[in-house]
């Protein structure tokens, strides 16, 4: 299974939107934008916990301002680069498609800075332990 | 581990014990467990009872972290004679505290303690030839008001009590014993001579002592640092001050440096342009911390730290005598750069740590338990940790430390290392010091803060102070317990971010 399939499977749990989706794929799209969301997710997971790094700003209240950051970057992606490549080839879809798969890029990415935030949050830093969205440490 | 065996006779034994205890505090060491014993007859006395709360208050915080190796703070032990007594198990029981409480004088005239009354005549007639209608009268119960005479006398019941026969069934010959007393008084004036010549006898209630003969002994002789107000109905005058200090030299000329009983003398004194409140003595006789008193106390340290090979005594007599005086540049308002070496590196990095922990303490710590220094351990530092005991003590004891420096600052010499402000009740009594900005890194006078000017993002303030707690907490990890690990990672990064930031 290539990247574009493990993506287009990833994106397409929150709903299948049929000649979009189909092309999407055809056009290789899942593939760059499932990792420009992994690492985008990193790189911001990164900056909270390494680069900004301060006590002042190592609350959840401060994660959920990073975290909300990672799902407009990613929807703007989600939006803007099928849009980009579509109208390049000719093909045209109503708005709403190009949102509806925005919103979906960034609930993904949501999920990824999640996951990176618990392979992250553990390590020495001034917001190490943050956020604790389950029991305990957790 | 050898005992300092440490005599506070008193109010300025007290005042001067009271400062060893902060800096003790602070992190100052010696190589030994630090026995105070305060001798004074006004069991009321103000400065005495706030020492004792102190000495206690040191003595549970160093029992809670005692044996945990990354905490500089509170880390020299303080014990009474009463412990070391049952640690020895010697079995004789004694009072269990600082102070001896001297028999037959509370609530009684000197006449009645000499039983003036039942004198013949021929005696009557020479005790009124040494003592004066006011001296017969005295109340014995708020000390001996400036009389050395008085107080050679009734003193001389230490050296045959129980409490004198425990220390010197307890005194080791690798012990050390530290006298400190006032010279222009009466208690101590009278106190230190008649103490020394009974040690040095090595005889107690029949029983003879050669290490204690051969003991090394050291003492400070604290001579006017402070007048009081002229009030004709007190029997406390400073204009006898000097000639009392002369009178009392010229003694010890003959009877402790003129016959070598002592192994090291220092002596300290100070211009006294500052002007007590005239109070006979009591729960009111409470002065301000003076520098002189702090500068005492360094004076125990370098005692603790000289060879023992420079304090050698033969058949009680001193074969190396050592005589110090204390001096530091000439200023009216003293920060650590007007100190010489010995004191500056005593006092400025201990006492500046100290300084900032206690600060942060008061200022931030209740509202910054949410990060990870506090909350990420096995042994959290919460709300509950605050409502326990340990850290009620340590509170107690830091507010003692706040006023300490403060009142410090207010004197004259004015001892004024950090830039705080007093914050008096309406008696003028300072209660604690402000500071009024949060760029606590200005605080160290004639110290400039070190800057990164590289790098505008930098942390500074609280946040750096923060951070440097975090660091501190992830490099000494778990702890034994929550206080182990608080005092742990307080005392490691107070280190870290007074190193960087000042020193």
């Amino acid at each position: 299974m290539d990247l574009n399939e493990t993506f287009s499977k990833i994106y397409d749990v929150l709903g299948q939107s049929g000649a979009f989706s189909d092309d999407l794929f055809q056009e290789e799209i899942y593939t760059n934008i499932g990792i420009a969301g992994i690492v985008i997710s990193l790189l911001l997971v990164t900056t909270f916990y390494f680069i900004i790094n301060r006590p002042s700003f190592s609350k959840s209240k401060h994660w959920l301002i990073i975290l909300f950051v990672n799902f407009i970057i990613a929807f703007v992606i989600g939006f803007i680069v099928p849009l980009n490549v579509f109208k390049s080839i000719g093909l045209e879809y109503e708005t709403i498609q190009y949102i509806l798969f925005g919103l979906k890029v960034a609930v993904v990415a949501t999920l990824y800075f999640i996951i990176w935030t618990y392979c992250l949050k553990w390590w020495k830093s001034n917001a190490q332990g943050t956020p604790k969205l389950f029991l305990g440490k957790f | 581990m050898a005992k300092l065996y440490i005599f506070g006779i008193g109010g300025t034994g007290s005042r001067v014990i009271k400062s060893l205890t902060m800096l003790l505090a602070s992190g100052v060491k010696t190589n030994f467990d630090i026995v105070p014993i305060l001798i004074d007859p006004d069991s009321a006395g103000g400065d005495l009872n706030k020492t004792i709360k102190l000495l206690r208050d040191y003595q549970t915080i160093h029992k809670s972290i005692n044996g945990y190796k990354d905490n500089r703070f509170f880390k020299n032990k303080i014990s009474t004679l009463s412990s070391i007594i049952a640690e020895q198990s010697k079995g004789a029981k004694i009072f269990d505290g600082f102070r001896f409480e001297l028999d037959g004088i509370q609530n009684d005239r000197f006449k009645d303690f000499i039983d003036f009354n039942t004198l013949d005549s021929n005696n009557k007639n020479l005790a009124k030839l040494l003592f004066s209608e006011h001296n017969l009268e005295a109340d014995l119960s708020v000390g001996f008001k400036g009389n050395p005479n008085i107080g050679s006398l009734v003193l001389n019941q230490f050296t045959k009590s129980e409490i004198f026969q425990s220390f010197a069934d307890s005194y080791q010959p690798e012990d050390r014993i530290f006298i400190i007393s006032s010279i222009f008084g009466g208690t101590g004036a009278a106190g230190f001579p008649l103490l020394l010549k009974n040690i040095r006898k090595g005889e107690v209630t029949g029983k003879h002592y050669e290490h204690l003969k051969n003991a090394r002994i050291g003492a400070i002789t604290v001579q006017p640092y402070f007048k009081v107000e002229q009030n004709d109905n007190s029997q406390i005058d400073s204009h006898g001050f000097i000639t009392k200090t002369k009178a009392a030299l010229h003694y010890y000329s003959k009877n402790i440096t003129g016959n070598n009983s002592i192994n090291a003398l220092y002596y300290i004194g100070d211009t006294a342009n500052n002007t007590y409140e005239n109070i006979e003595g009591g729960t009111h006789q409470k002065n301000d911390a003076h520098f002189i008193e702090l500068a005492s106390a360094l004076s125990i340290i370098d005692y603790a730290n000289t060879e023992d090979t420079h304090l050698e005594t033969n058949n009680g007599i001193a074969l190396n005598p050592k005589y110090k005086e204390f001096g530091t540049k000439d200023s009216s308002q003293l920060s650590f750069n007007d100190l010489f070496d010995g004191s500056k590196n005593v006092l400025e990095f201990n006492l500046t740590t100290y300084f900032y922990f206690n600060l942060f303490l008061k200022e931030k710590l209740k509202n910054e338990l949410d990060h990870p220094y506090a909350r990420e351990f096995s042994n959290k530092i919460d709300t509950n940790f605050l409502y326990q005991t340990f850290y009620k003590t340590l509170t107690d004891f830091n507010k003692e430390n706040r006023i300490w420096l403060t009142e410090l600052s207010r004197n004259q010499i004015s001892f004024l290392p950090f830039s705080i402000t007093p914050v008096t009740n309406e008696q003028n009594e300072i209660i604690d010091f402000s500071i009024g900005t949060n760029s606590i890194f200005t605080l160290v006078r004639d110290i400039p803060e070190r800057k990164n000017k590289l790098n505008p993002f930098a942390k500074n303030n609280y946040e750096l102070f923060i951070s440097h707690l975090n660091t501190a907490a992830s490099a000494l990890g778990d702890a034994p317990d929550t206080s182990k690990r608080f005092m742990g990672i307080f005392s490691e990064s107070t280190k870290t971010l007074v190193n960087k930031k000042l020193l």
